[in-house]
């Protein structure tokens, strides 16, 4: 029963205040809107009014109410409809919407909870019951909406440290790469000096020997002369093996800055990149590479180097994998498939269990230890989780797909499917 | 030299094993090389080296264990490491484990380790003489 002075809400037709939570009041009849005007302004909400539901949309739009108090019936367009467009619009969907009834038939409320409606009052109005919904209403969309600041914070924290962790992925890639390219410069680098030093004995002991004005015998000039031109020899052939690791060391470096997809030959790709790991001693040395590579010039439309980045992240989980295996071994090769490519790397590893062959595309997720905690696991292997989901991402990217497999039969494989490019016109 | 020492050289780098062999090559010491340091301990088991040369960073073994393994083997087998990984724990453990000399690569000059490796040569010499002296007196007290 209205308790509250009605009467004198008359002349407060003021429109929302800044600070206060504003409701929005629809309903055809005037004495019900002044009537709940003056209950909600006691309790400290600013009041909006609407006569009729096309009205009300209106005003849901442009004021956006914190909750919308909505009698059902009324004229032209009622009280369900209104609140099945305030539900189907994004806009307005999170807004609560509360039923101001005067229907009792369990059917009729039915209705208005399907349309999306949070709560329902029933007419005559009780104050208490009025403000003890709002509240409540209010309340939770507050708490809601919390949740949802809260969790779109917590998106972009966790996105900002998934951009530290690529880098850092990638950073420890770079290192990784650097240790290994420094190692293969330095041998033949020990060889051509080396081959400068024979050369520049043989060089001052002939000077020598003329300076002494004494003739060496021709054994002794025979022998400088074998050795100086097998010196020569050894360092023009690291000189060559120096410059062809430069070279492809150019092309890689030249391929990372072109960020556009172009026609490229995945098996030459492939090749280039099983070329390139051999700088890593274990990979050259260890593992046995089992390459199968279609007869047919697999042509993708691809970033070269992303695929490269791909294959290197499978060949280095493969190779850990196989850390402390008896008979290491990679299979690697590329098949047609219909109208795309089939890419599998194979290992004899321990396999992968069945149960997360899901999980190993999530970012994050990773067998091996956190490198930031300077530690290592058993097999003295770090990762960042982030390998996988950047193939997974790279794979996509070029209209592919990526899945693992651990048969049975004993270690993993990788199975990337890419679509062929179309024939050049 | 009294002695034709025999000197084995390991290093997976077939290039630099063809180079050292030069450097050596008006040594009076018989050279061998090889590239796989498994190889090359079963071939220090069976037949007499005097000097080693060993590569640390080779993929099969390890440089450092196969000084190890050597050392155990015949503390009187004369190790030279070389390196292109020039870390100060690799550089003490070579030490530790009875290397005689370690070399950096690329060498500042090859010759250096042909000089080094003569003067162990000359150790060697002297060692023998006084090792075989004593064996002989020892020989003649009995």
């Amino acid at each position: 029963m209205p308790t509250d002075n009605v009467g004198a809400g008359f002349s407060a037709l003021s429109s929302a205040k800044v600070g206060n939570q504003v409701i929005l009041v629809v309903d055809d009849d005037f004495v019900n809107r002044m009537l709940l005007r003056k209950i909600l302004e006691n309790s400290g909400y600013a009041v909006l009014e609407a006569f009729n539901g096309k009205e009300a949309l209106a005003r849901v739009k442009a004021d956006k109410p914190d909750l919308v108090l909505l009698d059902i019936m009324m004229p032209e367009m009622d009280g369900y409809e209104v609140c099945e467009y305030l539900k189907a619009d994004s806009d307005t969907e999170s807004i609560p919407v509360i039923f101001i009834t005067a229907l009792s038939d369990s059917a009729d409320l039915v209705k208005g909870f399907n349309v999306g409606a949070e709560d329902y009052v029933s007419k005559p109005i009780n104050v208490e019951e009025v403000r003890a919904r709002v509240k409540t209403h209010l309340k939770l969309k507050t708490a809601t909406e919390a949740i949802k600041r809260y969790n779109e914070e917590l998106e972009q924290v966790v996105a900002e440290s998934s951009k530290e962790l690529i880098r850092a992925e990638r950073q420890a890639a770079v290192g990784q790469l650097i240790q290994g390219i420094v190692h293969n410069l330095k041998g033949p680098l020990t060889t051509m000096k080396g081959g400068l030093d024979i050369g520049r004995k043989i060089l001052s002991a002939l000077t020598h020997a003329a300076e002494e004005e004494t003739a060496p015998s021709q054994g002794q000039l025979g022998k400088w002369g074998r050795d100086a031109s097998k010196a020569l020899e050894l360092t023009a052939t690291a000189a060559e093996r120096l410059q062809e690791m430069i070279n492809s060391l150019m092309e890689k470096g030249t391929a990372d800055h072109i960020h556009t997809l172009v026609r490229c030959d995945l098996n030459e790709i492939i090749l280039n990149e099983l070329e390139f790991l051999s700088a890593d001693l274990y990979f050259k040395h260890n593992i046995k590479k089992d390459v199968d590579l279609c007869p047919e010039k697999p042509v993708i439309l691809a970033n070269p180097s992303e695929i490269a980045q791909v294959l290197s992240n499978l060949l280095g989980n493969a190779k850990d994998a196989l850390t402390g295996s008896p008979s290491p071994t990679i299979s690697i090769n590329t098949r047609i498939s219909g109208s795309d490519i089939l890419l599998r790397v194979t290992d004899n590893g321990p396999g992968i269990a069945p149960q997360n062959l899901e999980k190993i595309f999530e970012p994050f997720y990773t067998t091996k230890a956190r490198p930031e905690k300077g530690a290592k696991n058993s097999a003295g292997l770090t990762g960042t989780g982030l390998g996988l989901y950047m193939c997974q991402r790279s794979v996509k990217a070029m209209g592919g797909e990526i899945r693992a497999e651990s048969p049975p039969t004993g270690g993993a494989a990788f199975q990337v499917r890419i679509p062929l490019a179309k024939q050049e016109t | 030299m009294s002695n034709e020492y025999k000197i084995l050289l390991v290093d997976d780098d077939q290039q630099i094993l063809s180079m050292l062999e030069l450097a050596f090559s008006g040594s009076p010491y018989e050279i061998r090389s090889i590239t796989d340091p498994v190889k090359a301990y079963k071939l220090i088991e069976d037949e007499h080296f005097d000097i080693v040369i060993t590569d640390i960073q080779m993929p099969q073994m390890d440089g450092l264990s196969l000084l190890k393994k050597i050392k155990s083997f015949n503390g009187m087998i004369q190790v030279i490491v070389m390196t292109g990984h020039i870390t100060i724990n690799n550089t003490l453990d070579a030490f530790r484990y009875g290397a005689v000399d370690i070399f950096f690569k690329p060498f500042d000059n090859v010759q250096e380790l042909v000089t080094a490796t003569d003067a162990i040569a000359a150790r060697l010499d002297r060692v023998n003489i006084i090792l075989n002296s004593l064996v002989g007196k020892e020989g003649h007290n009995a």
